[in-house]
């Protein structure tokens, strides 16, 4: 069974189309690279996928469960680790997981778990108003394993994190993805999108524009082996500068 | 497949999560606990106003005079800074039936110029408010003293067991309607404030995705809500007891306003985007939804506003709470009213799901 299938996806808004015809699936275990400039309409097909935001036509399934009408069964088998840190500041880091776990009905030893996991268990007492941008980070990616989803949904991880901090992500992104979990990831960072990604897609005015794999991608669109993903991704999305530039 | 008795226990299990979540959470923002004190400070100035009434030195008595005495019916001026108003009655029922606002009931039997030329002293009839039963020997005693001094000549009041309930129809002090105001103030101060905050910090979108649905973040808040709301009940009541003459209207009726003002607070919940937006609209709102009742059982009001304003949930929800501190409660008149803040609050929550429901998508 594929992890996610999308069949020609359309999302209009007011008229405007932000996601037009999409269609594309990934394998489980796959860490699928969703790219595209902004307004490009990433976050609205997340949105789709996520159950939160009927398409206007087109269908699509996540672990079987297609995403308007089962919307229920889907939410037990996605994470989702939302671009904006989107947590309860004055409570604890603890508490945060708590009240999460207790509507997944999840077990609070699974709080501990997690919180070890992403390395903020001497922390976990602390209020997240006092957290870093790298530690709340880490307290997403918490949130969104504490249910053991089968498709996490990764929407720009790393953005405005020191190198540091952001490579730990991406070392728990991957490891995640070695245990056999999809990963759906958007990101601006190419080189990253490159690193930890199976496949990418490339998304441009609510179109796809390509998918493959980075190499295959690379090739495909580069003019020698020096090509970069920000390369194909530049010359896919309408901007042609010199590389480097 | 899940049997309905699990997905009671699950709804249940979401709704009170994020209820009991957003109420330790909101007692941790500074705006919820202003908000609190503030209601304590309402009610509490509300009782002190109407009850212990520090400042008032008037004392209202409304007088039966059964053998037409030669006492004077008009206001007499005391030396220790108090003041007498007497209102003469034809009979003690129109004497009970106008104790409302009064302080005093007071039937001068047929002998008492007799009793007073022949310097005897006089035994009144007293009668006060059920509200002040508790005190009935100190007041025997304060106007008695009053009643004394003016007529230069010892004079006893007589109160024993005459409690008069003021009845449905006559006006009276508004408690009823402090105990409005004290609810919405709580209502519309905390619950949009709790669905503005999940929106502005995008922890909504994190719930949506959870098991919880729109309509049980919408009940969650709601329970968080009349948590607040039932603080404010509480105080009310535990200051305020002495006037309820039915507890269980009474409950019902503070159960119906408290439902109607989280519906009316929902509604700005889901339909305020910004702080700013909430800032220029609550205060209106509360002033809206509750002023005009308070102008509804006024008694000069004309024939058309008073049907007009009868109309509205917030008065029938007064009328309500009015009834449960009557001496009686007419059924015909308990059940419009009822079917009215009923019918308003079925409607507040129906437009309060169709529109969590539409953000939900």
């Amino acid at each position: 069974m594929k992890a996610i299938i999308v069949q020609d996806l359309t999302r209009n808004y007011n008229g405007l189309r932000a996601v037009e015809g999409i269609s594309f699936d990934v394998e489980p275990g796959e860490i699928f690279g969703f790219l595209g400039p902004n307004g490009a309409g990433k976050t609205t097909t997340i949105k789709m996928l996520t159950g939160q935001l009927r398409p206007t036509s087109g269908t699509a399934q996540v672990m079987g469960c297609d995403v308007v009408e089962e919307r229920q069964a889907l939410k037990p088998q996605i994470g989702v680790v939302f671009e904006n840190h989107n947590l309860y500041e004055r409570l604890s880091a603890r508490d945060n997981l708590r009240f999460y776990a207790r509507l997944y009905r999840v077990k609070k030893a699974r709080v501990e778990e997690v919180l070890a996991h992403v390395g903020l268990t001497d922390r976990a007492q602390d209020k997240v108003g006092t957290y870093s941008n790298g530690m709340k980070q880490r307290l997403l990616i918490a949130r969104a394993l504490l249910h053991k989803p089968k498709v996490l949904f990764l929407d720009e991880p790393t953005k405005g994190l020191d190198p540091n901090v952001a490579r730990d992500i991406r070392a728990i992104a991957t490891e995640l993805a070695d245990q056999g979990m999809t990963i759906f990831l958007t990101t601006h960072y190419m080189e990253e999108a490159d690193q930890l990604s199976d496949r990418v897609a490339i998304i441009n005015q609510g179109r796809i524009v390509a998918l493959n794999t980075p190499e295959h991608l690379k090739v495909e669109y580069g003019e020698d082996e020096r090509t970069t993903l920000e390369d194909v991704f530049v010359h896919l999305t309408g901007r042609h500068l010199g590389r480097g530039s | 497949m899940i049997s309905t008795k699990e997905k009671v226990i699950n709804n249940l299990n979401i709704v009170w999560s994020i209820a009991s979540k957003d109420i330790v959470d909101a007692l941790k923002n500074k705006a919820t606990v202003f908000n609190i004190f503030a209601m304590i400070a309402i009610v509490v100035f509300f009782y002190w106003i109407s009850s212990v009434r520090p400042f008032d030195k008037e004392i209202e008595v409304v007088v039966y005079d059964e053998g037409n005495s030669s006492l004077p019916m008009e206001r007499v001026q005391l030396a220790d800074g108090y003041s007498l108003v007497l209102y003469e009655m034809s009979s003690i029922q129109q004497m009970e039936r106008n104790m409302g606002f009064k302080e005093l009931g007071l039937v001068i039997p047929a002998d008492f110029d007799q009793v007073l030329n022949a310097v005897g002293e006089p035994v009144l009839q007293g009668s006060i408010l059920w509200v002040h039963r508790a005190k009935a020997t100190e007041l025997e005693s304060k106007y008695s003293q009053k009643l004394s001094e003016w007529l230069g000549q010892s004079v006893r009041v007589e109160i024993g067991d005459n409690f008069v309930v003021p009845q449905p129809d006559i006006p009276t002090w508004p408690v009823h309607f402090h105990i409005l105001f004290a609810v919405f103030f709580m209502a519309i101060s905390t619950v949009p404030h709790l669905m503005l905050e999940e929106q502005r910090t995008k922890t909504m979108d994190a719930l949506l995705v959870s098991p919880a649905s729109a309509g049980q973040v919408v009940v969650g808040k709601a329970l968080a809500g009349l948590f607040y709301v039932l603080l404010s009940g509480g105080l009310f009541f535990a200051l305020n007891w002495a006037y309820v003459t039915h507890w269980g209207l009474a409950l019902l009726a503070f159960l119906c306003t408290a439902l109607f003002s989280i519906g009316v607070a929902l509604i700005l919940g889901v339909f305020i985007k910004n702080p700013f937006q909430m800032m220029v609209s609550m205060a209106p709102m509360i002033f809206l939804l509750v002023l005009p009742a308070f102008f509804a059982l006024q008694p000069n009001l004309t024939a058309n506003l008073k049907t007009i304003l009868g109309w509205l949930p917030t008065t029938a929800l007064v009328k309500i709470v009015k009834l449960s501190l009557s001496s009686e409660v007419p059924l015909d008149q308990l059940l419009n009213n009822l079917a009215i803040a009923l019918g308003s609050t079925a409607v507040v929550y129906a437009v309060v799901i169709w529109k969590a429901r539409r953000s939900d998508r």
